[in-house]
């Protein structure tokens, strides 16, 4: 953040002190002539000359002016203007000094608007070395789905969630659940801002909470089939291995240090795994594994490129998502393919790895949070979890075993009042809580939705409810893509397709990452980790 | 509310800019201009007078008033505040709408593209208002002499109410 604020202030700093040099410009009046002869001897080119004469007359004298010390004149070709600025004579004039009463000379100023021009031209320099990198990884630029902040200040690195990713047409409206995390409340109202920061068109359905009282120890956790549980005890990760050795560090603790791999560069589709050792687990029981993990860009450059590919065409091919049922469960194949993350529990009796569940949740920005209870535990003290997951897909920042209590059902919390960045919105409120409306959300909308809930000096587990669906804007330079076989074969050759696209993702991921991350704001509290 | 303020000054910056005189040379006719610098004076004792500048001598200032297109004498006593303008600035108000739309393309980095826009254009219009421009804070009366019609003085042949 310091880095990110020192930079934008060094950068207006030169832009408005490039312009900000003055120009300072003083005429130079000389009332003798010889003094006139002397101040202007060395210069190369003389300037042109004014001789105000006794009278009131000015003439204006090109730069072929000369004096004549013998004669006492000053001579050359110019204009003669009377006393009310008439033009009286051009041509050549031969002045008598004695009728003048003062001689002005004045130097041109040297390209005045060049601090101005300079700062505008790196200022729209600027714009070209941005709108390039936006414009070759706009992914990296541009985020999707509205997205979700407890603190409305915060940026999108620090979304505690973002809501339907996956719907981006009518059709594929649906509903999503993320954690938010377990909050003591003061008073008896929450509240959460919905933004819009992408080239979108949110249409959203329904927003309300979900909140559940939770004890002393107790957390509620969060099914990928949005079953919560009522979860004691926190077992601390023992050991992690991946593919580049020990990543147990990275692992232990929600703290958004993140473990990820590079993709395959001859399949984007293409498995890893990572292995869990837990120790001294006192209570094998009912135990459940939780994790902190999102997305990279992979999906997200996905489906951009889908939109590159449909070009021009880009409505016809969404008529037809709207009305063709196997289109419409198709057209996220590669995505599907790509799969979620299956976990594995080890049987020590059989000696060998059970499935447990998968965990597949589409987006780059929030960090989601999810639970895996275990079946058929069959483990000692010591348990061994697999990991499989696909190369370059997934951002794992926290795993963690617990016990499970029970399950619960949170109560539903619908908005009592929405603010339209800060003014009271009824007609959103309406829109928001009537099953058949919805909310429309644009670029920079910005609404905050305040919930009453039942007990004021508690500490609840929060859920966020978001149902609806976006539209993706197109994007000029999208057009040139327009490759409709390429969209064919993403739809109905997936895995071939993930194989084609590996080398140039290759290329895409090792700037797109880069670029995305390094605007990472790394000092900030974690809104997920607070309490 | 603040950026209501923020646009109601800009617009105050672009339109104002347009008001320069006619007989004021750009900065490249600089030199050759025949007319004085075009001042505006505040007067302790009178309302503000703005106009061309005639002559200043010892104890008076004489403007040809823009209203009036009347000469106007005013003693130095009872000038306040002056600002002294000699060359037409060049009007950079068009940066701001033009140069905003970039960071559209910015995306996320809009977040600091967008003030970074809007400081250095509202600074490069400002700056761009204010050239060619001095005040009583940088300037005495003898050096403004040099930027009137008649820095010798009044010519005594020349009758003050027949100027124009």
């Amino acid at each position: 953040m310091k880095n990110g604020l020192f930079y934008l202030l060094s950068i207006i700093v030169l832009l408005v002190g490039i312009q900000a040099c003055n120009t300072y410009y003083f005429r130079s009046n000389y009332t003798e002539k010889n003094t006139l002869i002397h101040e202007t001897k060395n210069l190369t080119k003389k300037p042109f000359l004014k001789a105000h004469l006794k009278n009131g007359t000015v003439c204006i004298l090109k730069d072929s002016w000369a004096i004549d010390t013998t004669l006492n004149t000053v001579g050359g070709n110019g204009t003669q203007y009377d006393f009310n600025r008439q033009q009286t004579f051009q041509g050549y004039i031969n002045i008598p000094i004695d009728s003048v009463a003062i001689f002005e000379t004045n130097s041109k100023i040297v390209n005045p608007e060049a601090g101005r021009i300079t700062a505008l031209s790196l200022l729209a320099g600027l714009d070209v070395v941005l709108g390039l990198i936006c414009l070759t990884n706009p992914k990296a630029c541009f985020g999707s789905c509205p997205t979700f902040y407890i603190h409305e200040s915060d940026n999108f690195h620090y979304a505690d969630a973002e809501g339907f990713s996956n719907a981006i047409s009518p059709s594929m409206e649906y509903y999503d659940i993320d954690a938010l995390n377990h909050h003591n409340i003061t008073n008896n109202v929450f509240s959460i801002t919905m933004k819009n920061e992408a080239l979108e068109t949110h249409c959203v359905k329904n927003v309300k909470l979900f909140a559940f009282p939770l004890e002393k120890g107790e957390r509620v956790y969060q099914t990928p089939t949005n079953d919560f549980y009522l979860c004691e005890n926190d077992y601390s990760l023992s050991r992690a291995i991946a593919n580049e050795g020990d990543i147990t560090t990275i692992l232990k603790d929600p703290d958004r240090q993140e473990r990820f791999s590079l993709s395959d560069e001859k399949n984007l589709c293409s498995k890893e795994e990572i292995f869990l050792t837990y120790n001294h687990v006192n209570n094998t029981e009912n135990l459940g594994l939780l994790l902190n993990f999102r997305q990279t860009l992979m999906t997200t450059y996905l489906f951009y490129s889908a939109m590159g590919y449909m070009g021009d065409n880009v409505s016809d091919v969404f008529s037809v998502l709207e009305t063709n049922e196997k289109m419409k469960n198709n057209f996220d194949a590669t995505t599907k393919a790509l799969g979620g993350i299956e976990c594995f529990l080890w049987n020590e009796k059989s000696n060998n790895w059970e499935k447990q569940s998968t965990i597949n949740e589409t987006g780059p920005i929030a960090i989601n949070r999810q639970f895996i209870p275990f079946h058929n535990t069959n483990c000692n003290e010591k348990v061994k979890i697999k990991l499989v997951l696909n190369k370059g897909l997934w951002r794992i920042d926290y795993v963690s075993l617990t016990n499970i209590k029970q399950i619960v059902k949170p109560k539903e919390i619908y908005p009592i009042a929405i603010y339209n960045k800060g003014t009271l919105d009824q007609l959103a409120l309406v829109e928001i809580n009537a099953p058949d409306k919805y909310l429309l959300s644009m670029l920079g909308s910005n609404y905050k939705f305040d919930f009453i809930l039942p007990d004021a000096n508690a500490t609840y587990e929060f859920f966020l409810y978001s149902k609806g669906y976006y539209l993706e804007w197109m994007r000029e330079h999208w057009l040139k893509d327009k490759d409709l076989l390429k969209l064919k074969q993403m739809v109905d050759n997936p895995k071939k397709y993930l194989r084609e696209e590996a080398k140039f993702y290759k290329k895409y991921e090792s700037t797109m990452e880069e670029e995305f991350w390094n605007s990472k704001v790394d000092t900030k509290a974690f809104s997920y980790y607070e309490n | 509310m603040k950026t209501n303020f923020a646009l109601i000054i800009l617009l105050l910056i672009i339109f104002t800019s347009c008001s320069t005189p006619g007989y004021l040379p750009t900065s490249s006719g600089i030199d050759v201009n025949e007319y004085g610098s075009y001042i505006k004076i505040i007067q302790k004792s009178a309302s503000k007078i703005k106009g061309e500048l005639i002559a200043i001598d010892n104890n008076r200032i004489v403007v040809l008033v823009e209203e009036t297109k009347k000469c106007m004498v005013i003693s130095l006593n009872d000038v306040s505040h002056f600002k002294l303008r000699y060359a037409k600035p060049k009007h950079y108000g068009w940066t701001i709408p033009a140069f905003i739309v970039y960071p559209l393309i910015h995306g996320y980095y809009s977040i600091a593209s967008i003030p970074i826009h809007l400081i250095v254009t509202i600074s490069v219009t400002v700056s761009g208002e204010s050239a060619f421009m001095y005040s009583d804070k940088n300037m005495t009366f003898e050096k403004l002499k040099m930027f009137a019609r008649f820095p010798q003085g009044i010519p005594p042949n020349v009758d003050v109410a027949s100027l124009k």
